[in-house]
């Protein structure tokens, strides 16, 4: 169509952002039109007689207002340049920093693109280390898996995603942080930690304000996994975080019932489940043929009073590979990360942990499943045998080796030196003050000590965990001199 | 009532045309069933001509008890009816209106096309249509922009 030949339609009705147009005879889901005073829309649906369109921009929509339809899909412009900028889910910059370096060679691509199909797939072989112990050996995360990320408000659940993103430095692994409708502030004060952790160089944040037209934050994951896309297809290996899905379910919510769309279970559309899914399906690991890098998904959900059997919760656990349960009630006792061990499921993770991490996670568990039991028996009995007595004071000394402060990240051989040490005789008599004492200690000397370093360096020669609590064994005569146990008691 | 909007259309070529002749024989109609106020005091005197030029058996469809019935269907069919979307750069008069609506619906062979007329002046001269949603612009302002590196080339001669 060129400028004396369009295709036009005219508003029939409008209901706050969703206009209802006559016309536009061949238009298709998801093009752009807009208005003659410049507003964009979207086309959400298409009816045989009228075209459901979404607005994008705020403004006064007339009747029988003409909107035409433009040559551009709903989609954004990608590039390199995107790296260490904030946009919105049009591309248009929200950082204050001025316009994108972006130029004609750049392609748009569209937001709902479908996801690769199965020949595009590889293997998730390669773990994603995200620098905290709890998760790289309990609940590990494979390269290209969906994990959801669950938990109740104040359970720091966004302070766990921050570790992670500033834990990829120097690792080549690209983030993108969608955050979906929150509060503008909050927007600003995670573009501010980012940057002063320089971990705003690899990452780029789509985002949308609440007080923005919902359409706008529909779309935010959308483009969040297309920036994901044109990363992964250039062979990087890429975290993409959506935080929060729940917000992007309420605003779907929102569309549908104003689009007089049926309510279902929770008043939510028929297509909810579809949205999510049709989402997180552009995940995962793909083939050389396919660009070969990955796309690691987050999403996020908030809680209601620790709930996570109502609708959204349910929906997304059964389309991701895993969840890490966040409790603000273990978070109040000092335990960070909050996750809650026993109701968190990594399932594709473990595929892509070594075998020594494997044997000593598998023994972890154990430990702490064990202790769980005793612990109960324990309450009636003053005595305990010294077998129960060890496992009980093993769970204890492994959940304080689990604490870990934010903004800290600790190297993979480090994590399974400090999970190795509670089976070890040094350890036997050791308390939780002890760990939390000396803990730091611990690590910096197997990191720099001259004696323990070749220890460290060993760890990726072993086979089993066993071998590895032997090899600890000989570190004991140096920790206590390092840790001397009378004063930590 | 096809027979009824097929008289009214005979010699009633825009939609706000349409509207407007609808909205005073409803009032004249109401007055001569009912009584109370005219409300057609506002009319010109086309508009009375007009209602003077409506055969007889057309009102004899009317009674105290369809006209109401009878409207409502009518606000219905002329939303169906065919219509040609058409940007002017004026207000064009009863003459031309009857002009080019006979014009149009022998030329797009709809007996009932209506034509909504739309100002704009960005045109220059000419006019756009929108037939079945595509816009078509036959305008000046088009052929400017169609001739615009063309236009500007014959100016810059003037200039120095």
């Amino acid at each position: 169509m060129n400028n004396q030949q369009n295709e036009v339609g005219y508003v029939v009705s409008s209901r706050n952002f969703l206009v209802q147009l006559d016309g536009l005879p061949s238009i298709k889901i998801n093009d752009m039109v807009q208005s003659e005073t410049n507003l964009r829309g979207w086309v959400n649906s298409v009816s045989e007689t009228q075209v459901e369109v979404l607005m994008v921009d705020e403004g006064t929509i007339k009747p029988k207002q003409q909107f035409k339809r433009l040559s551009s899909r709903l989609g954004v412009m990608v590039g390199d340049y995107l790296m260490g900028r904030a946009v919105n889910p049009l591309g248009v910059p929200i950082d204050g920093k001025g316009l994108l370096s972006k130029t004609q060679a750049n392609p748009v691509m569209e937001l709902d693109a479908e996801a690769p199909g199965i020949e595009s797939r590889e293997f998730i072989k390669t773990q994603f280390l995200t620098g905290i112990t709890l998760i790289d050996t309990l609940i590990p995360l494979g390269q290209g898996q969906r994990e959801l990320v669950l938990g109740d408000t104040h359970s720091g659940k966004t302070g766990f995603l921050i570790d992670i993103i500033v834990n990829q430095k120097n690792t080549g692994t690209i983030c993108i942080l969608a955050l979906v409708g929150k509060p503008a502030v909050t927007v600003r004060n995670l573009i501010d930690t980012l940057r002063l952790n320089k971990a705003l160089d690899y990452t780029v944040i789509i985002a949308t304000s609440s007080s923005e037209p919902a359409p706008l934050i529909f779309l935010t994951p959308k483009t969040a996994f297309t920036v994901a896309e044109y990363f992964q297809k250039k062979g990087k290996d890429v975290l993409l975080i959506l935080d929060d899905l729940g917000s992007h379910a309420k605003i779907h919510r929102e569309i549908a019932l104003l689009g007089n769309k049926s309510p279902g279970r929770e008043s939510y559309p028929g297509d909810i489940f579809y949205q999510h899914a049709h989402l997180l399906e552009r995940a995962g690991n793909f083939t050389p043929k396919y660009g070969g890098g990955s796309i690691t998904a987050l999403p996020v959900i908030e809680l209601n009073l620790t709930d996570f059997t109502t609708l959204i919760p349910t929906n997304l656990m059964s389309m991701t590979d895993g969840h890490l349960l966040f409790k603000a009630g273990l978070r109040s006792q000092g335990q960070i990360p909050a996750v809650d061990i026993s109701l968190s499921v990594s399932r594709v993770g473990r595929q892509t942990q070594d075998h020594v991490n494997n044997l000593l996670s598998t023994r972890i568990r154990q430990v702490l499943s064990q202790a769980s039991d005793l612990e109960t028996i324990s309450r009636f009995s003053s005595e305990l045998p010294p077998q129960t007595q060890l496992i009980l004071r093993q769970r204890e000394l492994i959940m304080e080796i689990l604490k870990q402060e934010p903004l800290t990240a600790i190297p993979k051989q480090i994590q399974s030196i400090l999970l190795a040490l509670p089976f070890t005789t040094f350890f036997q008599d050791k308390n939780r003050r002890f760990i939390e004492k000396y803990k730091q200690i611990i690590i910096e000397a197997f990191q720099k000590n001259p004696t323990l370093l070749p220890i460290t360096k060993a760890i990726n020669t072993l086979r089993t965990d066993d071998e590895l609590i032997k090899l600890l064994e000989g570190a004991g005569g140096i920790l206590s001199k390092l840790c001397p146990t009378q004063k930590a008691n | 009532m096809e027979e009824i909007l097929n008289i009214i259309l005979k010699n009633t070529y825009s939609l706000s045309q349409l509207k407007h002749r609808l909205r005073i024989l409803k009032s004249n109609l109401l007055k001569t069933f009912f009584g109370g106020e005219n409300q057609t005091l506002n009319s010109t005197t086309q508009d009375l001509n007009w209602l003077e030029s409506l055969p007889e058996n057309f009102y004899r469809k009317f009674t105290k008890d369809n006209i109401y019935q009878i409207f409502a269907d009518l606000e219905k069919k002329i939303s169906n009816l065919p219509t040609l979307a058409m940007y002017l750069t004026f207000e064009p008069n009863d003459t031309t209106l009857y002009q080019v609506g006979s014009v149009a619906r022998k030329t797009f062979n709809y007996p009932s096309l209506i034509l909504d007329i739309k100002l704009d002046p960005n045109l220059i001269a000419g006019a756009a249509l929108v037939w079945k949603g595509v816009y078509k612009d036959y305008s000046l302002r088009a052929k400017v922009e169609n001739r615009k590196a063309e236009i500007i080339e014959g100016f810059k001669k003037y200039l120095k």
